[in-house]
């Protein structure tokens, strides 16, 4: 069925145009997400929260969210281009032209002709997309090292310079920057935080990855355990992160996940065995405190009026120290000076040391949201790199169909090109505007729903209907092939 | 058992275009010529027979095998020099004969390096700077490269200096001595009449005569023109001979009539007895031939006549 030297001078022929479209996706995957600007898209996610806008924005706000306009419509326009001019390229191309006469000249059935040129038509398109795949994860590594590690923040940069030591050893090591007063001052100042905030942040970062590695063992273990039973599903086994902060005895439980726990606390096993017995002690008195309700100031800061009373205060803060609101807001110590601090406490009724609390509770919580704005979802990333292939062999199998069944060239980039161009027209329509979702249906662009992964919702059977587009129209494609009177 | 066969090959192609009811045989060693004018269906014809296209009706057999069912089997014996030259793009000479060795499977390259020569072909040229001839060489070279038992040959030389027809109708001369057996189709009376054995002449997709070549080189009817001294000698010719005078010009004094071998000695014994200025002989070609089936308005039956009556 396979022909070495048909492949080899479909190679030949049309490895140009693969490598121009390789280097050029590649090059603008890769600057997408070098300008990905996280801190901006962090604020936009804060802006959103809580409006009607924040479920959509939820998949923008990160780094892979950022890249929908590459995923939906750069990426496909080029593949387009790709496959496109290679199926004419591979087929229509030599019929109508005649030079097909010189292969067939040979013992060569027809069947091995159009099986190897739809082969290589498939592993160039999969080819590709592994490579701009990759070079997109390696451009994510070198500029965010958010892929196989932490991500490096600017307080990792700011605090390795003070300890003199490598970026990558320090984000694996935060304890480090907590032992050492300059590391943290420059740390902090790198984040637009005083020390105080930037204390509670990165006692923040640091006990939540602690929980994340060791759920991460504790889940592993479990999978071990509830190998063979078939009554727990994936879901029940899982121990997220969450979980495990709710409820941190199931560390105890595991040695493995005491000692990942540790590790990231820079701890031995038994301080940190201290450190989750304190840890479950202190959320047992929370509960408590919540159940008895004693609270000794006249206001209390609730979910529910805490962001207007930050509003008041920022707009206070910016009154007395004679700024606008925008520019507390960006750095949000000014609340802390004496002046705004007293003239926040007349107009709220708070006490300082909840304004200090609630200005520290701000800063930490937008860094956090800038950190998770740098999360590298790699499974996210692997269903949208998969999708995206999945979607341009749907595309190529067309225009592969139509050069294999019409003699002229002309016909055949009309229906093979135009069906696809089509596509990719509608689909940015519904970039473009919002309220077009009957669209939908008159595009193969819709089964591959950048949202719903992101969202990590129901996509499989969407992937699994184009690659069956791509499946039936390749086999039809050979079917044809194989039968048909050529005009040689 | 002949090497190729064609039984009632009928193909359709609407407003009259296409082939019907095609039959020939081609014997082993053969050198078969398939003559006819532009769109008669000589290529439609090959096209059957190399496989690309599949008949309505009728069968087609090389060496007993079904052209359409095991058409890559039957290539390995088969040459194929096709009449349109249409090379893959962007490929120079040399990496065309490389990549139809490979598909050939061919690894000595003595024979391609001998026809090279032969053809005084150079291969270092991308194909699409090469001259209409040197393309046609470089289909020569790799029609021929596996030394097929069996060319099927669509206007071969079109494209050729008349050096290298020359070459080309040797060369086939050559294959035909090794026991080749070809199938040439061609509008080109010459080559045709000098390398074939049997020539079927084919007019808006009908096959419409199959002759021997022998019988028109060996025609036992003459036809003569005789032009005499005076129009008494005209007159006088004419009232004694026993000849029948098929085209008669007083005008001129001239006679045409045609005879077979025997009563040549009647027809000198008749001149005896009057004057000629000259006498001719109108000799009947292949071309003669094939243009009454090529004119139109002619019917079969004329031509058929002719080649009988040898007058033109």
């Amino acid at each position: 069925m396979f022909s070495k030297p048909i492949f080899k001078q479909s190679v030949q022929a049309n490895w140009r145009l693969w490598v121009i479209i390789t280097i050029v996706a590649s090059t603008i995957l890769s600057g997408f997400i070098i300008s990905y600007d996280a801190t901006g898209y962090a604020s936009i996610a804060a802006a959103a929260e809580g409006t009607a806008f924040s479920n959509i924005l939820s998949s923008m706000t990160s780094l892979l969210g950022s890249l929908e306009n590459f995923y939906k419509l750069i990426a496909v326009i080029l593949g387009i281009v790709y496959v496109v001019f290679t199926a004419n390229n591979l087929v229509v191309n030599e019929v109508d032209s005649g030079s097909m006469a010189y292969t067939l000249s040979t013992p060569i059935t027809r069947l091995s002709v159009i099986f190897t040129k739809s082969l290589y038509l498939i592993l160039s398109v999969i080819l590709m997309y592994i490579l701009i795949s990759l070079a997109g994860l390696g451009v994510s590594q070198l500029q965010y090292n958010n892929v196989t590690g932490y991500p490096i923040t600017d307080d990792v940069k700011a605090a390795t310079e003070s300890l003199n030591q490598d970026e990558r050893y320090i984000s694996e090591r935060l304890y480090l920057i907590q032992e050492d007063e300059d590391a943290m001052w420059e740390a902090a100042a790198a984040r637009d935080m005083d020390t105080d905030a930037y204390a509670i942040y990165i006692q923040d970062v640091i006990d939540e990855r602690s929980y994340e590695e060791a759920a991460e063992i504790i889940t592993d273990e479990r999978e071990d355990i509830y190998e063979d039973d078939d009554d727990m599903e994936d879901e029940d086994i899982e121990i997220t992160t969450e979980e495990l902060i709710e409820n941190p005895e199931m560390i105890l439980a595991s040695n493995d996940a005491l000692a990942a726990g540790a590790r990231v606390h820079g701890f031995s096993v038994n301080e940190y065995l201290q450190f989750i017995t304190d840890e479950i002690a202190a959320l047992e008195a929370e509960e408590k405190e919540e159940a008895e309700g004693n609270h000794e100031s006249a206001v209390i800061v609730t979910e529910d009026n805490a962001e207007l009373l930050l509003q008041t205060v920022v707009d206070s803060s910016a009154n007395v120290l004679n700024v606008n609101s925008d520019q507390v807001k960006d750095n949000m110590t000014l609340i802390k000076e004496p002046t705004a601090l007293s003239a926040s406490t007349e107009v709220t009724g708070l006490t300082e040391e909840q304004i200090i609390m609630m200005a520290n509770h701000a800063m930490v919580s937008s860094a956090r949201s800038v950190d998770e704005a740098l999360d590298f979802d790699t499974e996210a990333y692997f269903w949208l790199s998969f999708g995206l292939l999945l979607l341009i062999l749907a595309m190529s199998s067309i225009s592969f169909f139509a050069s294999t069944l019409f003699n002229r060239t002309g016909l055949a980039l009309a229906i093979g090109g135009g069906l696809p161009f089509a596509f990719f027209l509608i689909t940015m329509i519904q970039q473009l505007m919002d309220s077009t979702d009957s669209l939908e249906y008159f595009t193969i662009t819709s089964l591959f729903d950048t949202d719903t992964i992101l969202a990590s919702g129901e996509f499989g059977w969407r992937l699994v209907a184009l690659g069956g587009i791509a499946l039936v129209l390749y086999t039809a494609s050979n079917a044809i092939f194989i039968k048909k009177d050529l005009p040689l | 058992m002949p090497v190729i066969k064609l039984k009632h090959v009928t193909k359709d192609y609407g407003h009259g275009r296409g082939i019907f009811d095609i039959s020939f045989k081609v014997e082993e060693g053969e050198v078969f010529g398939f003559l006819g004018p532009n769109g008669a269906g000589k290529t439609t014809t090959i096209r059957h027979l190399m496989g690309f296209t599949k008949a309505q009706d009728g069968e087609l057999y090389i060496n007993g095998k079904n052209c359409w069912q095991q058409a890559a089997n039957i290539k390995r014996d088969v040459g194929y020099l096709p009449g349109e030259l249409a090379f893959p793009k962007s490929m120079t000479g040399n990496h065309f004969i490389k990549f139809m060795a490979e598909e050939r499977q061919i690894t000595n390259m003595t024979r391609t390096e001998k026809l090279k020569k032969l053809f005084e072909l150079d291969t270092s040229e991308e194909i699409k700077e090469m001259s209409l001839g040197t393309k046609r060489k470089l289909a020569i070279v790799t029609a021929f490269m596996h030394n097929p038992k069996i060319l099927i040959l669509d206007e071969p030389t079109s494209g050729l200096d008349p050096v290298m027809q020359e070459r080309f109708i040797q060369f086939v001369l050559n294959e035909k001595a090794e026991g080749k057996t070809i199938l040439l189709s061609s509008h080109i009376f010459s080559e045709v009449d000098a390398t074939c054995d049997r020539i079927a002449i084919i007019k808006e997709g009908v096959v419409v005569s199959t002759i021997d070549s022998s019988q028109l080189k060996q025609n036992s009817n003459k036809a003569f023109k005789i032009e005499f001294a005076s129009p008494e000698d005209y007159q006088k010719f004419m009232e004694n001979t026993k000849f029948i005078i098929p085209i008669e010009r007083p005008e001129q004094n001239q006679v045409k009539l045609n005879l077979t071998d025997e009563k040549m000695k009647q027809l000198f014994t008749e001149l005896t007895k009057v004057k000629v200025n000259f006498i001719s002989e109108i000799k009947f070609t292949l071309e003669d031939y094939f243009m009454d089936f090529y004119d139109r308005k002619k019917t079969v039956a004329d031509a058929e006549e002719n080649l009988q009556y040898g007058l033109h």
